[in-house]
């Protein structure tokens, strides 16, 4: 079988917003893919233990939202929307934010941290989820995507 | 016999019921108009105080101009029945009934009732807190509020309806346009009489595509490796090797579409997984995915994964000769 790989890199912390590399690499596994997740910046969120389960979803400024922006501003909105989406995606059996993590380990996809990220936001190597690989830096990404195809999420 | 005294009798047995019928035809009128007086006297309190309410307001008014501003209304009314129509006002005979129904409705006792409490509130007023959104989301917790917007839902939802059912109405008779252009030509200021009066079009605004899932491509994708051919003697496979009947399955086809997918022997997990399968399929008439393997049979993902290392889902859709699994999960 010949060589495939995808390394998607998660940018953001949003649960709408991993959730498309998620399915992507989780994807890739099904199909004998390779498969890197690289979190950076808000991606982080959904490595780090303590955040990983409060995971929300941004409505305000998000054009195909159902609910007008000005509505989606208001405090704790994003709570709710995250609590909605949570409640639909349960209902068609879709794994939450920590459950995902313990699938894609699980399926052999390589989750990685991004270290200058960590040290702009302050979080240590013990405080990312027991299924995270490794922290690493840019050049240690480039030289695991070598031989892959790169999405950025 | 008939005598002159049975007559008179008879007569006077009539005059006697024709009384009673009065008597009773009066005391009628009586009651009714009691019950009108008590409803003077019910209704003359809360008229009272819309009127005292009305006249503070009003006085408030006068001090801030409006009326000043309603002169100059007046005008613009009379432009609006200028532009109005004889068959306009044919078409307002019509509505007449259902007006007065709507009228009717309106003065209830309890509505009434419910817009002086309204009044009160709004009069009352200054002497309330601002609001801050947060307690707008808390007031939004209290029943009665909640049934206050339940009612005011209603009230949109009929008249979205209403305005639903009104534009056709408006689109047949062309009589929203004709009273559009009329008012247009009445209000525009001289000298732009001309102006065009057919509502502007104006450029729709494009938003910039925000940065969403970027690719940068560097080679394609192919398809997972698959063996020089889907092939096993006395089988029908389709294109991508999955068995076409999953009726004709037998345990030695699973052996030998294993050794073409290059396991060499399968074990007695691997024969749970594909009996789950099969039974799964069975049951459900769709072929199971990881998640419907893994949540189903109670093992992990990495379990799957080690006992079919390379894409589980369709290498045991492919060995328990069932379709291809549909899902992305």
């Amino acid at each position: 079988m010949s060589t495939k790989k995808v390394a998607i890199i998660v940018s953001r912390g949003g649960l709408d917003e991993i959730y498309p590399a998620y399915i992507l690499a989780n994807g890739a596994r099904q199909s004998g893919i390779e498969a890197v997740l690289f979190f950076t910046f808000y991606g982080l969120n959904a490595i780090t233990e303590d955040k990983v389960d409060h995971l929300h979803v941004n409505m305000a400024g998000n054009a195909a939202s159902p609910v007008p922006t000005a509505l989606m501003g208001l405090p704790g909105m994003e709570a709710v929307a995250a609590k909605l989406m949570t409640k639909r995606m349960e209902d068609l059996d879709i794994p939450g934010p920590r459950e995902f993590i313990q699938i894609l380990h699980d399926s052999g996809v390589k989750l990685y941290g991004c270290l200058l990220a960590m040290e702009m936001f302050g979080i240590q190597k013990e405080e990312l989820m027991e299924q995270v690989e490794d922290v690493i830096t840019v050049g240690d990404f480039y030289a695991l995507a070598d031989d892959a195809q790169v999405l950025f999420t | 016999m008939d005598t002159p005294s049975d007559a008179k009798n008879l007569d006077v047995q009539r005059l006697e019921a024709k009384v009673d019928q009065l008597t009773e035809l009066v005391g009628q009128l009586v009651e009714r108009n009691q019950r009108q007086s008590e409803l003077i006297d019910e209704a003359m309190p809360i008229a009272k105080e819309m009127m005292d309410w009305a006249t503070v307001k009003l006085d408030g008014a006068e001090k801030a101009g409006l009326f000043a501003l309603g002169r100059e209304g007046l005008g613009v009314l009379e432009a609006i029945v200028e532009a109005y129509e004889p068959e306009d006002l044919r078409a307002l005979s019509q509505s007449v009934v259902t007006l007065l129904e709507g009228v009717r409705s309106v003065t209830q006792p309890e509505v009434m009732a419910l817009l002086a409490e309204a009044g009160e509130a709004i009069q009352h007023g200054d002497e309330l807190e601002p609001v801050t959104p947060l307690e707008v989301l808390k007031a939004g917790r209290d029943p009665e509020v909640q049934r206050g917007l339940a009612v005011m839902v209603e009230v949109l939802r009929q008249v979205g309806r209403a305005t639903k059912t009104m534009h056709p109405l408006h689109a047949q008779d062309g009589g929203k346009e004709r009273r559009q252009r009329l008012l247009a030509k009445r209000l525009a200021p001289t000298g732009a009489r001309s102006a065009p009066s057919a509502p502007r079009v104006g450029p729709r605004t494009v938003r910039a595509a925000s940065t969403g899932t970027v690719t940068s491509t560097t080679r394609p994708v192919s398809t997972p490796a698959a063996p020089q051919s889907w092939e096993i003697s006395g089988y029908e496979l389709d294109a991508q090797g999955y068995l076409l009947d999953s009726k004709t399955w037998t345990e030695d086809y699973a052996r030998k579409m294993a050794a073409l997918l290059g396991f060499t022997s399968l074990e007695e997990a691997h024969w749970e997984v594909l009996r789950y399968a099969r039974a799964r399929y069975a049951e459900t008439g769709n072929s199971p995915n990881i998640r419907a393997i893994t949540g189903g049979m109670g093992i992990s993902t990495k379990e799957l994964y080690t006992l079919w290392p390379i894409a589980p889902g369709t290498t045991t859709a492919r060995i328990s000769g069932l379709p291809k699994p549909v899902g992305c999960i």
